[in-house]
């Protein structure tokens, strides 16, 4: 009940135009005591059930009229004697004890309502705290002017406790989550969270327990405010029904809360443990990852016996679901650190694997360039001193085979010297720089043109963008497909051989040599870059089968892609791809 | 392979046999080096230039004009025995041709920091085995001027 000189609170609202006034009709006087009456018993009603505690003062700061909550608060607040608190009470005074302890959100406070009431402002408004008998609370101050001109304020206190601790659970949780992405490991991390939450729930000791890979024991985590000798004792316990709080959460994967450890039969077995250190309620919930399964317990115990409220339940929760992401998040990241690990032992591995290969085949070629190339020397230096020597004693046939002996020798020579390069390929750096394709091409083409003077050749060359690759490899490109061009065309009166061009999507380019030779089944193109692979008889076109097989690696070095198309007769055409340098 | 030369023109230094006689063939043909001596691995060409072992005692003033040296040897390399050359001062302005089968850059590049004169390879070839041998063989005989201290 609003007490006394309601006229007050009346005489704001009457201010306002009635509803009646708005249409026109004047009120007879009986109705209209009638429906004062109801307004005054309606604004009460009104205000009394309001949370704020509300008082309205006059000009000087005194109290004219308090609601019912106002007193309520009072008398909570060990302030029987409402008469310091309410009607009739100079709310400067109220303030005055406050103030001269240099509260500052007191002396603010007087600030603000002395500004209204001199009509400095219409409104202050204020958050302050409130230290009462247990947790701390917090109140919203707000002083508004009364409509009209009457003077005096209006002064309003609601409580807003539970929307600050809702905020600090949301900072909490903001930063427990930029922790988690800080890179620190585990420990640190979970370590930090638990200090802050505890800062955050007075009294309250926070602790993780993680349970191994084995599925059985719980391992220390964090719990900074523990007892060192208890966390000794609880790490590596095995879960189970019936072991206190933590053990049984993660062994039933459900929550348990133990209000009182003196009591619980599920503490039957720590009560000591629990005792020696003080430790007399335990609320503890499993950590579950996203499939369910238990990572851990997240607990908060107390040194008094205590029932969690609506609040800290919805701490517990929101603290759970953080570790767990950190939990989750150390895990994955440990995985990956795993996997790094085992790819770079891979890596390392077959490097080292690679690195014997290639020392291996180095040696090879070493061998085969000495000890390959002397017995040939001799096979054909021999065989040419007989024919020296001995020509008086040989006939025709004997002078053929001879001759036989002679050109195999060499062949076999040049066999060996394309094997080497082939080998060399594999070794040498690759030192790319602009090449000038067109005019490659065409040096290329006129040096082997001129080799063959008794052939009719023809090059149609179109226009060629340039290449960033290494030059040498590159002009062996160029001689090797220019050279197969010419040897295939034989079969022709006039050799045609074509180069031209394309762009291809990557900004990278695909060159073309075409000619108008015997071409070869394409049923066989598979195996016309292999090494040694021959697709023609060597008395129509020799060759070492070699060339292409260098022409494709020195490509694939260069990350590029070789490959051809013909029909039997009817010419062949080989692409070449070349990556965009810039990509 | 007369060891008793009191001439000496040329110390051939060859694992291989029938490499030896077409080396010694073309230089013949062309009527050069006819005080050749010839040795088959590298402690021998060794012992040979320093008068020990099988050739202690030997009048080591008796120097060849030019060494063709194979770099594939037994017992001792070709490039060691160029390094001992190099390293000794009775040796070390002796003017020694590598003579190989090789085109390795490895073998090149080692045989001309230890102070080769010359790096030939043998080619498989006949006619241009005996070109190159005759070229060599004029070169190092007929027209180098040699230091006689």
């Amino acid at each position: 009940m609003i007490r006394k000189e309601t006229s007050n609170l009346r005489k704001t609202r009457k201010s306002r135009p009635h509803a009646a006034d708005a249409a026109g009709v004047p009120p007879r006087p009986a109705d209209a005591k009638r429906a004062l009456h109801a307004s005054e018993t309606l604004q009460a009603a009104i205000l009394n059930s309001l949370p704020a505690h509300i008082a309205v003062l006059d000009s000087e700061g005194r109290i004219v009229a308090v609601n019912e909550p106002w007193l309520e608060f009072a008398r909570a607040n060990g302030d029987p004697d409402t008469e310091t608190v309410g009607v009739g009470a100079n709310y400067f005074d109220v303030c005055k004890s406050a103030c001269q302890s240099q509260d500052p959100h007191a002396t603010a406070a007087c600030a603000g309502l002395k500004s209204v009431l001199a009509g400095e402002q219409p409104r202050f408004t204020m958050e302050y705290p409130c230290d009462g008998p247990g947790c701390p609370r917090w109140f919203a101050m707000e002083v508004l002017r009364p409509v009209g001109n009457a003077g005096g304020a209006i002064v309003a206190h609601t409580e807003i406790t539970e929307r600050k601790l809702f905020q600090q659970l949301l900072a909490w949780e903001k930063s427990a989550l930029e922790r988690i992405v800080s890179g620190d490991s585990l420990h640190v991390v979970l370590d930090q969270l638990m200090r802050d939450l505890e800062a955050l729930t007075p009294d309250a000791i926070c602790s993780v327990l993680l349970l191994d890979e084995d599925g059985v024991h719980l391992r220390h985590g964090a719990a900074p405010s523990l007892p060192e000798a208890y966390r000794r004792a609880v790490d590596g316990m095995s879960i189970g029904p019936g072991v206190g709080s933590c053990g049984t959460a993660a062994f039933d994967n459900r929550q348990v809360i133990v209000s009182d450890i003196a009591t619980d039969p599920l503490w039957a077995e720590f009560r000591k443990l629990a005792a020696r250190h003080g430790l007399r309620a335990c609320w503890s919930t499993p950590i579950r990852c996203g499939r369910g399964n238990v990572l851990g317990t997240f607990a908060i115990y107390y040194r008094n016996p205590r029932h969690p409220s609506a609040f800290e339940m919805e701490v517990i929760e929101r603290a759970t679901h953080v570790v767990r992401i950190a939990i989750e998040r150390s895990m994955a990241e440990e995985k990956l650190r795993r996997f790094h690990a085992e790819l770079e032992k891979r890596v390392e591995e077959r490097t080292l694997e690679l690195q014997a290969a290639n020392r291996e085949l180095e040696s090879f070629s070493y061998s085969v360039s000495h000890d390959l190339r002397a017995p040939l020397r001799a096979m054909d230096g021999f065989s040419r001193m007989v024919l020296e020597d001995y020509a008086g004693r040989l006939d025709e046939e004997g002078r053929r085979m001879l001759g036989v002996i002679h050109s195999e020798a060499g062949r076999m020579g040049r066999l060996i010297d394309d094997l080497l390069a082939f080998s060399r390929l594999v070794r040498e750096p690759i030192e790319p720089v602009w090449i000038d394709m067109e005019t490659m091409a065409r040096d290329v083409f006129d040096e082997l043109a001129a080799r063959s003077p008794e052939r009719r050749l023809r090059l149609v060359l179109h226009k060629l963008p340039p290449a960033f690759a290494a030059e040498a490899m590159i002009r062996q490109v160029w001689v090797n497909l220019i050279s197969n061009a010419i040897k295939f065309t034989r079969v022709r009166d006039a050799g045609e051989i074509g180069i031209s061009a394309s762009v291809n999507g990557d900004g990278g380019c695909t060159y073309h040599v075409k000619d108008n030779g015997a071409g070869f089944d394409p049923r066989h193109a598979g195996k016309l870059f292999g090494i040694f692979q021959r697709l023609h008889s060597q008395q129509d076109f020799p060759g070492t089968g070699v060339g292409l097989a260098l022409v494709q690696r020195i490509i694939q070095r260069h990350g590029g892609r070789i490959w051809a198309e013909a029909e039997v007769d009817r010419g062949a055409t080989f692409h070449f791809s070349l990556p965009n340098p810039e990509s | 392979m007369n060891r008793d030369v009191d001439l000496l023109d040329i110390l051939l230094v060859e694992d291989n046999p029938h490499d030896a006689e077409l080396v010694i063939r073309a230089l013949r043909n062309h009527d050069l080096a006819p005080h050749l001596v010839h040795l088959p691995d590298g402690q021998a060409a060794l012992d040979f230039l320093f008068g020990s072992g099988t050739h202690r005692g030997r009048d080591l003033r008796k120097r060849p004009k030019v060494v063709l040296l194979d770099l594939k040897l037994p017992k001792v390399d070709g490039i060691e025995v160029l390094r001992r050359i190099r390293a000794d001062e009775r040796t070390k302005q002796l003017p020694v041709v590598v003579l190989t089968s090789s085109r390795e850059v490895r073998d090149i590049d080692t045989a001309y920091q230890l102070g080769a004169n010359s790096f030939i390879v043998k080619p498989v070839e006949f006619e241009s085995f005996l070109n190159v041998i005759r070229d060599t063989g004029w070169y190092w005989l007929k027209t180098n001027v040699i230091s006689n201290s």
